[in-house]
């Protein structure tokens, strides 16, 4: 996690909404003129006193009283279209960075995408984008308008006495200013570690989920719960210390009110007093204050609150800035598949060697056949062909160019990949089909599902190709599901074919009639079978053993 | 707004409650009492009988209210803070045990995401229910209460007046509450739609990209988020709508309060002090009001997110059962049926496991052989027929019991995030390193874990830092840790290589030799060795013997055998 400057992060946060601006812009000037008007009202209200007591006025009574209900009704209509512009900014900005965020994550998987626990990430599109919504919505304007209001507050008190303007000025500074950056400091740490935390305890639930059936087994429940318990207490913990402070903040801020008004109160009393400012003149100026410090008010509150944003916001640019391992590449010319060949490659993931110096030639049109025990790098390999990885060292090429100078797009349309574990969407099988190419055709799957002996089998079913697969794929065999990842291998019909372990929990015979399918359609088509069973591999040309790493004789 | 079954669910919250209520009000009677005194001052001051004493009481009393009240409000937010935590452990910790007590069939209720949103964020909405909502009720009928009698003692009838608007506003929040309820509703359902839908393209991801399909997912994603733009819009236009409704009652009754107070003034029913008090506190009188239709949106936001806590919370459990799994006995299986709706799975099965015995079940797949495991190992309910465990029917054991006894491990046996130590105690809590050790040696798993950092080498979420095979062997050896009397292995070995698979089966063919093991596996070649196979086909146990005893039959099993061995041994030929 980078650690940035909170003011780093806040101007990354309005980079991203930079196409909304106007929207702030439109809220700021509501929120001033709204706030004018509050102080309109009181004003109004004071006059009214003050007429009633016997002081002149410039108005008659009646017309101040209109005045001020007016003020409270134009007042109203301001708020109203501020804050229906402050929610339309948070909204948009929210559904565009959970766009964003999701395009990040696509640019980082598979490699980066690993490294992240998904309940985390999910804590990261949900509960973190949510938190910035008091950021969107309120923060950003909230500054701008203090800082705007309070100078044409101030110009008004010291306009009538310069002592009591700067009263005020200084009443504005230690509200909008000295409280919130105290705070937001104080508070620096806890809301960085209540966002993360936040997002263990997500991954530790999903954890729990996904193996639940192995939580009851080993009768492991106590301990998970406790596990919970602990997590839910040291969360706890953290919030304890930001709800603190974030009482500590209010109560201060909300004392800070007081005290403002209590001391313009007595300056003014004082002034008028020693015959310095005329009762209307104090009056005013005390009802000035008044109605005037809500925006620094609202700032000084939010302290804690901006903590929470800018983590928030921390962890989101923490995903959007991050690297991939590797990058997209678009610029080049297109090539034909003529065969890969694959040369002193090296490879080590988290400083464990996996490849050391492998070489291969896999010749067009052939079908090649990986084998080796359990944890040699075959899958591996497969990754760095598909160039989820490049290697640290050596050559992976396709029809003599390295992988790095071909189009990602083109590179995707040679090759097809079915990985040891196929995932299943919650969704119809047609759905799940139609991944591997959205815009086939009925025709087009079934003769996919049948060659990889599926089609029988969904026929069974009560809604066909549009039955729901439960989540996960609990609701299929291991076989069944296995068949399926088959089947999209089928539909997108490639070039270059790399499978993994293609067969593991199929029966001989389901096995023979995917390895028979696979043969019947391999004019024109090269293919890649990783297995640590010979029968697998027994349609290949050619069987390359590995080890260690790197391939034996 | 008050959410009774929540109450029920944590009683510890209330006592929070009421004394966060406690010192707001002790806060408002801070605010009280500097208001008289700042209003006795300004009075004489207009008179012009004001003293250098009166200041300095003033400035005195402003101190000690000012210091008072902020320690209130403080405490206030400390209480809510404690309410808050007590009823997130309690919460987080009851979702959790109840999904416990449903295992797998959770999903039947919501869906693994969902249940994540709703036990994280959820219960964070709610949360506010004790922290912010309760108290904020509470408080907002006590101080208009308590200001009409402070008003009151300077004028009735400026009391009464400022009075009549609780009714007024009272009904608009119901009012507004009823009218909105519709429109917030759905907010929960779409926000965890957004989240399930995000989930699946995570875990999907790279398939996604695999086929250039991840853009569509980005789009489907974008469409519900836009949906869930709209149902957001919807439910801040009830926020802003109250607010706004409320901001004009509350000024409207000031306005009302301030002119009365004027009135009063200029007929000289009331003195320059108390009108002063009176505009000042109708100020105060509808600010607690207001703040309470603010927290309108989050208080239905919470309803939304609770009725799927309580949907989760009330979803039927599986009845408890009492007896215990004997040991050292034999399980009979006698006229066994099984079937998913109306899909017949086991037909008629009738079969004696003797104690310490080995059998393999073979056949194709979608046979019925992970059915039977699953009926066996207690996991699939409602079976007809009666299988037997000595004199004990299977179906009347309790549910831990029968988890301790019957150790079931499938090929997607999960493992979780931590070290390898971690994943391996749950089999055995009490083990020593040693006989960890000795467990992973047994599944030629040391020196792999050795290399990266012993047992606490980590486990990745999801495992994905392991090969296929070093998973697989890792769960075989939680579950040989787990030393219970029966196992059954489901095709446990499928992307373990033949040289690892011949271990694992030696290890497992020992274990029979004080246990009842039953392996299914769709290769007849890990069967030879088992002193009894039985073939199954289409939910039936169609042969049964021992290999030797099985070809010569010349039946089905003959027929897959040399099918298979054919198919590994000969390969082009045959495939074509």
């Amino acid at each position: 996690m980078t650690e940035r400057k909170d003011m780093d992060v806040m101007s990354g946060l309005l980079r991203i909404i930079g196409p909304l601006k106007w929207k702030i812009v439109i809220s700021v000037i509501m929120g001033i003129l709204a706030n004018l008007a509050t102080v309109a009202m009181i004003f109004f209200g004071m006059m009214a006193v003050l007429n009633v007591i016997g002081f002149k006025t410039p108005l008659e009574l009646t017309y101040i009283i209109i005045c001020m209900v007016s003020s409270v009704i134009v007042r109203s209509l301001f708020i109203y279209i501020e804050k229906n512009q402050e929610d339309n900014l948070s909204l948009s900005s929210m559904s565009l960075l959970r766009d964003k965020v999701f395009k990040a994550l696509r640019r980082l998987c598979p490699a980066k995408l690993e490294r992240h626990d998904k309940g985390d990430l999910i804590n990261l599109i949900t509960a973190d984008i949510g938190t910035l919504d008091v950021f969107y919505s309120g923060t950003i304007s909230q500054i701008f308008i203090a800082i705007v209001f309070s100078a044409i507050m101030t110009t008004l008190i010291a306009s009538t006495n310069l002592t009591l303007g700067l009263l005020a000025l200084m009443s504005y500074i230690a509200m909008g200013l000295l409280i919130p950056l105290v705070f937001s400091e104080i508070g620096k740490r806890n809301g960085t570690d209540y966002r993360n935390e936040s997002g263990e305890l997500s991954s530790y639930f999903l954890d729990n989920l996904r193996g639940i059936r192995e939580v009851q087994q080993y009768d492991y429940g106590e301990s998970r719960l406790a596990g919970i318990g602990i997590r839910t207490k040291k969360l706890a913990r953290t919030e304890d210390k930001l709800k603190t402070l974030e009482g500590f903040n209010v109560s201060i801020s909300g004392s800070s009110v007081m005290i403002c008004n209590v001391v313009m109160i007595l300056a003014a009393a004082l002034l008028f007093r020693n015959g310095e400012i005329t009762f209307t003149e104090m009056a005013l100026a005390i009802v000035a204050m008044m109605g005037s410090l809500g925006p620094c008010a609202a700032l000084s509150g939010i302290g804690t609150n901006l903590r929470n944003s800018i983590a928030s916001g921390n962890r989101i640019l923490d995903i959007l800035e991050e690297e991939p391992a590797v990058d997209d590449i678009t610029d080049k010319s297109a090539v034909d598949f003529n065969g890969m060949s694959v040369k002193n490659v090296m490879f080590s993931y988290d400083d464990v060697k996996v490849l050391d110096g492998i070489s291969m030639e896999i010749e067009k049109d052939s079908t090649v056949g990986i084998m080796g025990p359990s944890g040699c790098g075959k899958s591996t390999l497969l990754k760095l062909m598909m160039r989820f990885w490049t290697p640290d060292d050596g050559k992976i090429k396709i029809s003599t160019r390295d992988l790095d100078y071909i189009n990602t797009s083109d590179l995707r349309d040679l090759e097809g990949y079915v990985t040891q574990d196929t995932q299943v969407f919650h969704d119809t099988f047609r759905n799940n089909l139609r991944i591997a190419k959205l815009d086939a055709t009925d025709e087009e799957l079934v003769e996919a599902c049948k060659k990889a002996s599926l089609h029988d089998f969904i026929m069974t079913l009560p809604d066909g190709y549009d039955t729901v697969i439960g989540e996960l794929g609990d609701t299929l065999s291991t076989g069944e599901i296995q068949r399926l990842g088959l089947a999209r291998a089928f539909l997108h019909d490639s070039k270059l074919l790399l499978l993994d372990e293609p067969t593991s929990n199929l029966d001989p015979l389901n096995e023979a009639s995917i390895l028979k399918a696979l043969d019947e359609t391999k004019e024109g088509r090269t293919i890649v079978i990783v297995s640590h069973n010979p029968s697998t591999l027994r349609t290949a040309d050619k069987v390359i053993t590995m080890e260690n790493g790197k391939t034996v004789e | 707004m008050i959410n009774r079954r929540l109450m029920q669910l944590v009683p510890e919250g209330n006592k929070f409650v009421a004394l966060n209520v406690l010192t707001k009000w002790i806060s408002l009677l801070m605010v009280i009492i500097m208001i008289s005194a700042v209003s006795m001052l300004i009075a004489s001051l207009v008179e012009g009988t004001v003293t250098d004493e009166m200041i300095i009481t003033t400035i005195v009393t402003a101190i000690v209210t000012i210091v008072v009240r902020a320690f209130c409000i403080y405490a206030s937010y400390g209480f809510g803070n404690a309410a808050s935590i007590t009823v997130k452990k309690k919460l987080r910790e009851t979702i959790f045990a109840k999904l416990l007590r449903l295992g797998i069939g959770y999903r039947d209720t919501a869906s693994t995401s969902e249940i994540i949103l709703m036990s994280v964020e959820g219960i964070d909405t709610l949360d506010a229910h004790y922290s912010k909502i309760l108290p904020q009720l509470f408080y907002a009928i006590l101080a208009p209460v308590t200001l009409a009698i402070i008003i009151g003692r300077y004028n009735v009838e400026c009391a009464i007046l400022l009075f009549i608007f609780v009714p007024i506003i009272t009904t608009v929040l119901v009012l507004l509450r009823m009218w909105y309820k519709g429109k917030i509703s759905e907010y929960w359902g779409r926000y965890t739609e957004l989240g399930h839908l995000f989930l699946e393209g995570l875990q999907g991801m790279t398939t996604l990209k695999i086929y250039q399909s991840d853009g569509y997912m980005n789009d489907e994603i974008n469409r519900k988020s836009e949906e869930f733009r709209e149902t957001c819009k919807r439910s801040l236009k009830v926020q802003l709508g109250s607010i706004t409704v409320m901001d004009l009652l509350a000024y409207g009754g000031m306005a009302v309060g301030i002119l009365m107070a004027v009135t009063n003034l200029q007929e000289g029913a009331i003195s320059l002090e108390g009108c002063l008090v009176i505009v000042f506190l109708s100020v105060e009188f509808f600010l607690p009001m207001r703040r309470l239709g603010s927290l309108l949106e989050m208080a239905m936001r919470g309803t939304s997110a609770s009725e799927k806590i309580y949907k989760l919370l009330d979803t039927p459990e599986p009845e408890k059962k009492g007896k215990m799994f004997p040991l050292n006995v034999e399980i009979t299986m006698r006229d066994v049926n099984y079937s998913y709706g109306e899909k017949k799975a086991l037909k008629n099965i009738n079969l004696e496991f003797n104690i310490n015995s080995l059998t393999a079940i073979v056949g194709e797949s979608g046979c019925g052989k992970s059915t039977f495991a699953s009926v066996l190992s207690g996991r699939g309910r409602g079976y007809e027929g009666s299988i037997t465990v000595g004199d004990t029917e299977l179906s009347e054991i309790n549910e831990g019991s029968l988890m301790r006894n019957i150790t079931y491990v499938d090929h997607r046996s999960y493992l979780f995030k931590g070290t390898v130590r971690d994943n391996l105690l749950m089999g055995s809590p009490d083990s020593t390193d040693d006989e960890l050790w000795k467990a992973l040696e047994e599944l030629k798993m040391d020196t792999f874990v050795r290399e990266n950092g012993g047992l606490d080498a980590p486990v990745a979420e999801g495992a994905v830092n392991l090969s296929g095979g070093q998973r697989q062997r890792l769960a075989v050896a939680r579950a040989l840790l787990h030393n219970s009397a029966v196992y059954i292995f489901d095709e446990c070995t499928s992307n373990v290589d033949r040289e690892s698979e011949n271990i694992i089966l030696d290890r497992i063919e020992e274990l029979s030799y004080h246990r009842i093991v039953i392996l299914i596996s769709h290769r007849l070649a890990n069967a030879v060795r088992c002193q009894r196979i039985l073939v199954m086909d289409d939910g039936a146990i169609v042969e049964e013997g021992t290999h030797d005893e099985l070809l010569s039959k010349h039946g089905v099993y003959e027929n897959v055998w040399k099918v298979q061995k054919e198919l590994e041994s000969y390969g082009k030929e045959v495939s074509e």
